[in-house]
């Protein structure tokens, strides 16, 4: 009679890379072994030779251009559609202007467009405010933009941006702007790659009468995370949620903006 | 001592390859980053496919849908895991998809299930053994329960660790431990029977 001791229980032990005292003093344990070990090296040959379509890899080529053409051309027909429904607004809005004269005439609105963001009862606690600026309005941002109401994060934009999601394009710039005794840093892809502790000169971290105001260029695409860390700044580690946890540690405070660059 | 299951094989990418491709993602370079992966996964990850779907049709169809897919993904690509098991997933993902259409397309129509692969011819000399098991392989494979076959492809024939598998699967290692130790036994009877059967019908 053989022993089935290893097909049922030693097999396991050596997928776990445990060891079996059985099978040291058992013949039929060590033959099953072999055996084994000559199942698996015969897996890695399933299929060896099978390389299926010879010019597979033209035809991802091709499909990725297909793809991305008929993106371009969703993109185009979306701005197309975007643009004609700003310039309506725009009619519509001058046309109001005509009709009915403002009571609260702000130099500010009119020097850039403020999104407020969706309703949220967190947010409406405190509110934040994104304004996104085209170049042309940029003559003298932190004059013409920064007051009261901070923190305040800016997006300068090189082209018109679409009224949405916080995304930004290579090479724009933020500006973030925040009250004094606030620290700002700004992760790439959760790691430190700007910091601005409270009331310290540093490149891209000016501090002035009404706080901070941190400045980067998004130099690559991938995610940005903003934090404004208002009160319990710890030293930080370098990684997003080792430093908020630190954060959290110290009975810190603060607040994470994501931000997408494409 | 030696833990068998986080074992890389020599035949697995080296881990310099691996950086070629993380340092042209890192750049931004989509194009060269694809290409690499194509060059270094493209026939492992159609083996795969054609060993999960057992037809190279689909397989192919597969392969081509999962690089589209990567290019697409590669800027969201967060190197949380190596880039192989990053592609394996979504190659897995594809498989799942193109299994739940057959199957719906069969139910329609009522089909039978897809035709299997066809067996590779056995080659001269020593090759023929090897070979020949190996035919009888892809075979006994088809017998498995599709998420025993799934983790013991991508343990044995991908040569991943089973926490790579896991990630990949979405299941706990010991789970997959556990599924592969009663897959290989199965595996190993059903190969007996095959080859006992062939011996007599070449006599």
């Amino acid at each position: 009679m053989t022993c089935e001791h290893y097909w049922r229980d030693g097999i396991l032990l050596v997928e776990r890379g445990e060891r079996d005292p059985h099978r040291e003093t058992c013949d039929d344990c060590r033959r099953a072994h072999l055996l084994r070990e000559q199942l698996i090296r015969g897996l890695p040959e399933v299929g060896a030779r099978a390389t299926g379509d010879p010019h597979w890899q033209s035809r991802v080529w091709s499909r990725i251009a297909r793809e991305e053409t008929a993106r371009a051309r969703r993109s185009y027909w979306l701005s197309g559609g975007v643009a004609a429904a700003c310039a309506l607004v725009v009619v519509c809005v001058t046309w109001m202007a005509r009709t009915e004269p403002r009571s609260n005439d702000s130099p500010a609105a009119s020097q850039s467009q403020v999104l407020l963001p969706a309703s949220n009862p967190e947010r409406d606690a405190q509110p934040e405010v994104i304004a996104i600026h085209t170049r042309e309005h940029q003559q003298s941002p932190r004059s013409a933009t920064l007051g009261d109401g901070r923190p305040r994060l800016e997006i300068i934009k090189g082209k018109i941006p679409v009224r949405g999601a916080v995304s930004a394009a290579v090479h724009d710039r933020i500006l973030y702007a925040v009250p004094p005794r606030s620290e700002v840093r700004m992760y790439r892809a959760d790691r430190l790659v700007l910091r601005c502790p409270p009331a310290q000169a540093s490149p891209g971290c000016t501090p002035d009468a009404a706080g901070l105001i941190a400045e980067a260029e998004l130099a690559t695409a991938g995610e940005y995370q903003l934090v404004v860390i208002s009160s319990g700044a710890a030293e930080p580690r370098g990684t997003l949620d080792g430093d908020l946890a630190a954060v959290v540690a110290a009975g810190g405070d603060y607040k994470v903006t994501e931000l997408s660059v494409r | 001592m030696r833990r068998l299951g986080y074992v890389r094989s020599s035949k697995a990418p080296s881990a310099f390859q691996e950086d070629e491709v993380d340092a042209a993602i890192a750049c931004g370079d989509r194009l060269r980053a694809l290409s690499l992966l194509m060059t270094r996964y493209g026939d492992q990850v159609y083996r795969y496919a054609l060993a999960v779907l057992s037809d190279p049709v689909q397989a192919e169809e597969v392969r081509q849908q999962a690089f589209v897919e990567a290019y697409r993904d590669l800027p969201r690509f967060a190197g949380r895991s190596p880039v192989r098991v990053w592609l394996l997933k979504i190659v897995r993902n594809r498989c799942l998809d193109s299994v739940k259409a057959t199957k719906r397309w069969g139910a329609r129509f009522k089909n039978e299930v897809a035709a299997e692969p066809e067996l590779e011819e056995p080659g001269p000399g020593d090759q023929l053994d090897r070979a020949r098991v190996a035919s009888v392989l892809v075979d006994c494979l088809s017998t498995l329960a599709p998420a025993a076959r799934e983790a013991v492809l991508l343990r044995y024939q991908q040569e991943l660790s089973y926490d790579e598998a896991a990630a990949i699967i979405g299941d706990r290692s010991g789970t997959l431990q556990q599924r592969v130790a009663r897959a290989l036994p199965v595996l190993r009877k059903c190969i007996e029977a095959r080859l006992r059967a062939g011996g007599r019908d070449d006599v």
